[in-house]
């Protein structure tokens, strides 16, 4: 058997002498435009709009980045800002302290965490079909934190404390997390299958979190007191006190699943029209499923792992960048999520660290405030297209 | 039958007998779970040529949804064979597969905030390379499957702001925009208006006789698709019996499966079912 029976001039000859064959009784039915041959696709009108946001938001990131190295307790100009990054010993010692010790790991983490998440929160809102899924919702942060709780509360807890992982722990750290996420994220899609309501796998993501919550705390309970305080600082979630080594294997793990998603934008366009039709386009379900749940489960783990459970970002951003990309389409939209993802978690942490403040405000609340709205009028939005 | 391609026996009217679309040879299908295996239908020989609308009937569990998925290659038979091209279709790898045949379904389409047109070139995804671009001759396709299935006029605007009616339209236009040789609809029309319904199987077949596939539709309408199909299948007793709509053993299929009868008034055809009192 060949395959070339399935063949272009195969099916041409068959056509050709088929449609001459068949004379269809006469019917009285009403008959549309049909093939036209001028078929050309119209220009689309908001073309140029798009181009524009192409180069907007890079330049919003960008100075969003400068604005959170120069923006803190002290004020550090963007011209010294430049100095003590390009060479290697210009500007005073002070600042060239704070920048590459303080304010560039942070700002560098926000920039990943955000992007990562929101990254995340794309697919699993695809995955799910469901505007409201993101890590948070669906147990998945949870998951993350239970393998971050496995790897620091078990182990000689005196030596190793959240958010101060040597170099060897970073991988060790990230990969657990990333394995946990997975492993919620697998739970819940399986429950999802199970049943149809898109609310219930909502719930059922939040008894999963609570669950993998109550183990976490199980095993806060039997660890040493220090190594459990810092767990408890860790879990409320910053930006801040990542060291370079996290900062790197942060960075790496974000960009795999991130260039991931990228790769799988076609795939997860097909997922858009559900999994029958997705199935009658030729995608391979399982294979897909199981890149999604990677990449996402890389996102996620490596972000929960360095910076704890950050909420809303996930959830937010995804719809924000529906709403400037104004298309559906997973390529575009993830490019501008990366963007949009990235320069809101640097504004909030810009906010929770108020200029020419000592005191830091609690990043989850920041990003609790502008992610709320943005969930509300997705679900007012969506109550009035389903009555 | 197909025994030309199949056996690698020569056909002996090669020229005249053009190979059927989508075939099926002695297909026995159903469901193994494990060990056991639970038969829905047996002894299956159908064949479909190209511009072919045929209706697909018979009552809720009878075995229609289970017969397309088997003829589309998604389950694997019991016996015998479903044929694409005279290729037994479980060896046809999934893109080639969606390269020859298009889904539409029941469902209200559900695309996220995509528009008219963007899922109308989802429809070209198995003809596209991994990143999905598309070429103009795509988007030619694209511009199009739209103007045949008139949804050209909302071509931007969200599928999320149209009608039952309309999306279902979006749905077989982007079923088009695949360019199947074989577009099968499984009960299309269950969730739409009366009038959506009479222009959703007029659509289907003014394309089907325009364009250059076949198309099975499953569904309850018989007055709506029995009087245009050029093939009925009556699926029911574990079997399909096969024919046109004159033909006495489709109408004695009818009556026994669904118990309706067919009345030809002048030139048109009427579908009356019987009265059953409780």
């Amino acid at each position: 058997m060949s395959k070339s029976r399935l063949g272009q001039p195969v099916l041409a000859a068959n056509r050709n002498a088929n449609v001459d064959q068949l004379t269809p009784p006469p019917s009285s039915i009403a008959t549309g435009p049909l093939f036209e041959t001028d078929g050309t696709p119209r220009h689309r009108k908001s073309a140029s709009q798009v181009r524009l946001l192409w180069v907007a938001l890079p330049i919003l990131l960008l100075l969003l980045v400068v604005a959170s190295i120069a923006l803190g307790s002290v004020w550090i100009s963007p011209g010294r800002i430049v100095t003590v990054l390009t060479s290697q010993s210009g500007g005073d010692s002070t600042a060239r302290t704070i920048v590459w010790s303080v304010r560039l790991p942070r700002t560098i983490t926000a920039v990943a965490a955000g992007a990562a998440l929101s990254v995340s929160g794309l697919l699993m809102q695809t995955l799910f079909r469901n505007p409201l899924a993101d890590s948070a919702v669906l147990g998945v942060s949870a998951g993350a934190s239970l393998g971050v709780a496995v790897v620091v509360l078990g182990s000689t807890s005196s030596i190793v404390s959240v958010g101060r992982y040597s170099g060897s722990t970073t991988v060790g750290v990230t990969l657990a997390a990333a394995i946990g996420s997975a492993i919620t994220l697998t739970i819940v899609l399986a429950i999802s299958h199970r049943v149809r309501s898109q609310m219930i796998v909502l719930v059922a993501g939040l008894m999963v979190a609570t669950v993998v919550g109550a183990i976490v705390s199980v095993l806060a309970y039997f660890s040493s007191l220090e190594a459990a305080r810092s767990f408890g600082a860790w879990s409320l979630g910053s930006f801040r006190g990542t060291s370079w080594d996290e900062v790197v294997m942060l960075c790496v793990a974000t960009s795999l699943g991130t260039i991931a998603a990228i790769a799988l934008a076609k795939s997860l366009d097909g997922l858009l029209l559900g999994e029958r039709y997705a199935a009658s386009l030729g995608l391979n379900l399982r294979v897909t499923r199981i890149a999604v749940i990677v990449a996402a489960a890389l996102c996620t783990g490596a972000t929960t792992a360095f910076c704890g459970p950050i909420g809303f970002l996930g959830i937010a951003v995804p719809h924000l960048a529906r709403g400037v990309v104004k298309s559906g389409r997973h390529r575009p939209l993830l490019i501008a999520t990366v963007f949009l993802g990235a320069s809101l978690a640097l504004g909030c942490e810009i906010i929770a660290q108020w200029p020419g403040d000592d005191r830091v405000l609690p990043i989850n609340a920041i990003t609790a405030l502008v992610g709320a709205p943005v969930v509300l009028s997705v679900l007012l939005r969506s109550g009035k297209a389903h009555p | 039958m197909n025994a030309d391609t199949f056996h690698g026996v020569p056909s002996p009217h090669p020229k005249t007998i053009p190979t059927p679309i989508l075939g099926a040879d002695r297909l026995t299908v159903g469901y193994r779970n494990r060990k056991r295996i639970t038969v829905t239908l047996r002894n299956i020989d159908v064949r479909i040529h190209a511009g072919e609308l045929i209706a697909m009937v018979g009552s809720n569990g009878a075995g229609k949804s289970t017969l397309l998925r088997s003829l589309t290659g998604i389950q694997p038979p019991i016996e015998g064979h479903a044929l694409l091209f005279g290729d037994p279709i479980v060896r046809v790898n999934r893109r080639q597969r969606a390269q020859h045949i298009a889904l539409v379904l029941a469902d209200r389409l559900e695309v996220a905030n995509l528009t008219v047109r963007e899922t109308v070139a989802l429809g070209r995804h198995p003809h596209t390379n991994w990143g999905g671009t598309l070429d103009p001759q795509d988007e030619t396709v694209v511009e199009n499957a739209m103007n045949a299935t008139d949804v050209q006029r909302f071509a931007d605007r969200p599928v999320a702001e149209l009608s039952d009616g309309e999306r279902q339209r979006v749905a077989i236009a982007r079923a088009v925009a695949q360019q199947p040789d074989v577009m099968v609809l499984d009960e299309p029309t269950a969730f739409l208006d009366p009038r959506a319904r009479v222009r959703t199987i007029s659509l289907l077949r003014t394309l089907t006789r325009n364009g250059d596939f076949a198309a099975i539709v499953a569904s309850h309408d018989l007055e709506l698709v029995l009087p245009h199909a050029d093939q009925i299948w009556v699926v029911g007793d574990g079997t399909l019996i096969t024919g046109t709509l004159h033909e006495p053993v489709v109408q004695t299929a009818l009556a026994a499966q669904l118990g309706a009868q067919i009345v030809t008034i002048g030139d048109r055809t009427h579908v009356i079912y019987e009265q059953e009192t409780l």
